[in-house]
């Protein structure tokens, strides 16, 4: 196991060379001048724009800004936004575990609606919960979730006034932390109202998915010998479903959602931008309007690992939910 | 089990931020104000973005403040008197005032900050306002005289948006982090600035323009418009800058809500490349501007969000021309011009815009107006950067987009307008020798009417030389819960709360 995570890191490297040269070439070859956008239309006269690409670097040929960001990120430099001079890695640090709590919140809602829905489903197969559940997936997946959280924000914050519509609060692990220190579940509680209007239309999309996806699982497990040796030896039908069905029809309901982390991470831009939840997907718009060049190359490599991660984390699963599976 | 004991362990590690304070839910005396966008920096210096501006501008000071209307007024001078051939400036600096770190405000640090910004390899770009400074020098501890290449009248309003004054003592020892931590003279202290999520300020107890009336700004950045006007409404915030606007009509009549709105110091506009045909023929110019009805696209686009424009000053500018009529809407007026230039069954249009939603509205519009007098619109639309690519390199034939400055006349017209910005910002390139001579004289002049006169003269020939066609200024919008009082909106969409000239918000009770 350790060998082959081992082999998976390393073949990260050249999978990240790749998403840097396509990275690096694609924001240069949109137009756009990032020093007229950070002057100022009235400000910036010719001389002045000249001189600030001459000392930014961004006067030279292509082909050397690339070496010289190769040769930086080897030292693990990602260089420094054009626009705040302040270095890239700290920009994205900030933001990143914002991203990462909100799509993991989501991940869970989605388990958290999906599963059992998509069990109960399978199991009762072709009576009004399942037609039931078949709609609601249907409609989260043709949802946009932009419209969502809007519709979600309307409904809950200004109609109802029972959570915050937009922002973070405080980080849900700091609130963690406070009630197991100090045993003061304010902040949590701060952390939480934030977190479920985003998460809730980030998730949804997930969650139907989800559900399809168990339900058809769960229906070609159902139908196995050992389900129905199991019955033959008088089990109980719960325990036949979650112990012995749901386990082994979970298995690509875990590749689903490494798949889908990445388009998580995807749609995390949007939904950030309509909650204002604090993450990496705000600071990505940003520096792709201000053609802040070294601020979106660190956020597309910061997302490509994290979505390598993620597929890896995935296949670790494997080994855990199926003994079966094993690597060498 | 462990497994998973160590996979959550691992996340709780990379999701650990330094924790602060919960803030408490609004207490009395603290404002929530809700921003379009997080500023990029607080360091002045490195920054030209209206968003640092909404906040580093509560914490920093300039020697002069521009009012809501854009008249600079005193703020850490006193005074300023202009040398008999105008090119050098004494300002008296106000005595007793002290930095937030409790170091003295002195001339000294006025010559740190404008010496550094004109320094190349701090690569400010806050530069080009001040780069026709020379020299500063601090004459004694509270007397400085800034001396320009030659009599420069803008100088006043460039030192109230370019040059916020840095201690230089703090700014050395911090270096960088100074962008997060700054110091400055203000009636706001920095307190917590938790990037994407909130910058919150307190006040300065002993600012020197007095206490402010607030104890507490908190600063949130929504950028969805209507997110943000749902935090004003269920009590999330009490003001915000930028109202959506499908939302204007309603907001008007509110009984929760004010509404508050100023026409910036901006035109919208669509231009002509006057170097390729037929647009090089003034007379095709003026008969596109009198083809089109600029009350019909603000009524369908901009409703209640637009003035229309006679000309690129704006009503709220010192300089605005309230007399002057430009090229109105008059379609049979508009079919002779292109008549005589040889047109008269028309053309193709080639119109280069931006993707904003209300641009592509436009179009409709655009297109229905111009077939009246057979010319055939084909629009191209690109992102916002690309536009103004192809604006500064020329690449277009007609292009809509709109020119946004400061207050001052010289901002709104001589880069757009000088010939010796071509190749710049006059993309229309425009070459007037009159309008050359007045926008020069503009600048050197230091007579208030004079330069009045001056202004109105060099749009009334822009008019009629019809680069543009000048559509409609746009207002600057903000909202905020009727508790707020004192407020007053700010042509350069700055959020003015506690100033030296005399503003002081406060929030009343029932908010």
């Amino acid at each position: 196991m350790g060998r082959y995570i081992i082999r998976r890191l390393l073949g990260m490297i050249p999978l990240l060379f790749g998403v840097s040269v396509v990275v690096f070439a694609l924001i240069r070859l949109i137009p756009g001048d990032p020093v007229v956008i950070m002057i100022g239309a009235e400000q910036a006269t010719p001389e002045e724009v000249a001189r600030l690409r001459g000392l930014l670097g961004l006067d030279q040929g292509v082909y050397v800004q690339y070496v010289r960001f190769l040769g930086r990120l080897l030292s693990g430099d990602l260089g420094t936004s054009i626009a705040s001079q302040e270095p890239v890695s700290r920009l994205i640090l900030e933001r990143l575990p914002a991203t990462i709590e909100l799509t993991l919140a989501a991940v869970g809602v989605a388990l958290a609606i999906a599963i059992p829905v998509g069990v109960v489903s399978a199991v009762r197969r072709y009576t009004a919960v399942d037609a039931a559940g078949t709609v609601a997936a249907l409609i989260g997946i043709s949802m946009p979730n932009f419209w969502l959280g809007v519709m979600l924000i309307f409904l809950f914050s200004v109609r109802l006034g029972w959570l915050p519509a937009s922002g973070r609060g405080e980080p849900a692990v700091a609130g963690l932390a406070a009630l197991l220190t100090a045993g003061n579940p304010a902040t949590l509680g701060l952390a939480v109202t934030h977190l479920i209007l985003p998460a809730v239309t980030l998730g949804s999309a997930l969650a139907a998915v989800i559900t399809r996806l168990t339900r058809s699982s769960m229906l070609e497990v159902i139908g196995q010998d050992y389900i129905r040796t199991a019955r033959a030896k008088g089990l109980r039908g719960t325990r036949i479903v979650i112990r012995h069905a749901l386990r082994n029809a979970l298995i690509p309901v875990v590749t689903i959602i490494g798949l889908e982390f990445g388009t998580l991470l995807g749609g995390a831009v949007i939904t950030e931008t309509i909650f204002a939840w604090p993450g990496i997907g705000r600071l990505a718009i940003r520096s792709i309007i201000q053609r802040d060049f070294p601020v979106v190359q660190g956020v597309v490599l910061m997302i490509a690992i994290v979505r390598i991660c993620a597929s890896l984390a995935v296949d670790v699963a494997y080994a855990a939910i199926d003994p079966r599976i094993r690597y060498a | 089990m462990s497994r998973w004991l160590v996979l959550a362990l691992a996340v709780a590690v990379v999701m650990t931020a330094p924790s602060p304070a919960v803030p408490a839910p609004a207490p009395a005396g603290t404002l929530r104000i809700g921003m379009e966008a997080q500023p990029t920096t607080m360091d002045p210096g490195l920054s030209t973005d209206l968003y640092s501006h909404q906040v580093y501008s509560h914490i920093l000071e300039g020697l002069l403040i521009l009012d809501p209307q854009g008249v600079p007024r005193p703020a850490l001078a006193e005074s300023w008197t202009p040398s008999a051939d105008g090119s050098t400036w004494t300002f008296r600096l106000k005595p007793n005032v002290k930095f937030h770190d409790g170091s003295d405000f002195t001339a000294d640090d006025v010559k740190y900050t404008i010496d550094r910004i004109l320094n190349p390899e701090t690569r400010s770009p806050q530069r080009g306002g001040l780069a026709q400074i020379t020299s500063v020098e601090a004459v004694d501890r509270s007397t400085v005289r800034i001396t320009t290449r030659a009599a420069f009248a803008p100088i006043l309003t460039n030192l109230a948006i370019n040059a916020y004054i840095l201690p230089r003592a703090a700014h050395t020892r911090l270096g960088r982090d100074f962008a997060r931590r700054p110091v400055g003279t203000g009636p706001f202290k920095m307190v917590e600035w938790v990037p994407e999520e909130r910058i919150i300020l307190e006040a300065n107890p002993d600012y020197h323009g007095g206490r402010p009336s607030l104890d507490r700004l908190f600063f949130r950045f929504v950028p969805e418009a209507s997110v943000r006007l749902a935090e004003l409404e269920s009590g999330g915030l009490d003001l915000i800058a930028g109202v959506p606007a499908q939302d204007i009509r309603r907001l008007r009549v509110s009984l929760l809500v004010d509404l508050q709105e100023v026409v910036g110091t901006n035109y919208r506009l669509m231009g002509f490349n006057t170097a390729n045909k037929p647009y090089d023929d003034v007379r095709v110019r003026r008969a596109i501007a009198h083809a089109i009805d600029k009350s019909k696209i603000i009524d369908v686009v901009w409703p209640g969000r637009g003035v229309v424009a006679e000309g690129p000053i704006p009503p709220t500018s010192w300089a605005f021309d309230e007399r002057f009529k430009g090229l109105g809407y008059n379609l049979q007026r508009a079919r002779q011009l292109l008549a005589e230039a040889g047109h008269a069954s028309g053309f193709e249009m080639n119109l280069l815009l931006s993707e904003a939603e209300e641009q592509r509205r436009e179009v409709a519009l655009f297109i229905d107006q111009l077939k009246q007098i057979n010319i055939t619109v084909k629009p191209t639309v690109v992102d916002f950067p690309t536009l103004l690519d192809r604006l500064l390199k020329t690449n277009y034939d007609v292009l809509r987009v709109g020119w946004t400055t400061n207050p001052e006349p010289d901002s709104l017209l001589y880069s757009p307008f000088h010939s010796s910005a071509i190749g710049g910002f006059n993309f229309t390139k425009l070459r007037n020798a009159r309008v050359d001579e007045l926008l020069d004289r503009g600048r050197t002049v230091a007579n208030q009417a004079e330069r009045v006169r001056i202004y109105r003269e060099a749009q009334r020939i822009i008019v009629d030389e019809a680069p543009m066609v000048f559509i409609f200024h746009e207002k600057r919008t903000y909202a905020h819960r009727k508790a707020v009082a004192g407020f007053q909106p700010h042509v350069s969409g700055w959020i003015p709360i506690k100033t030296p000239y005399g503003l002081d918000v406060r929030v009343g009770p029932g908010r």
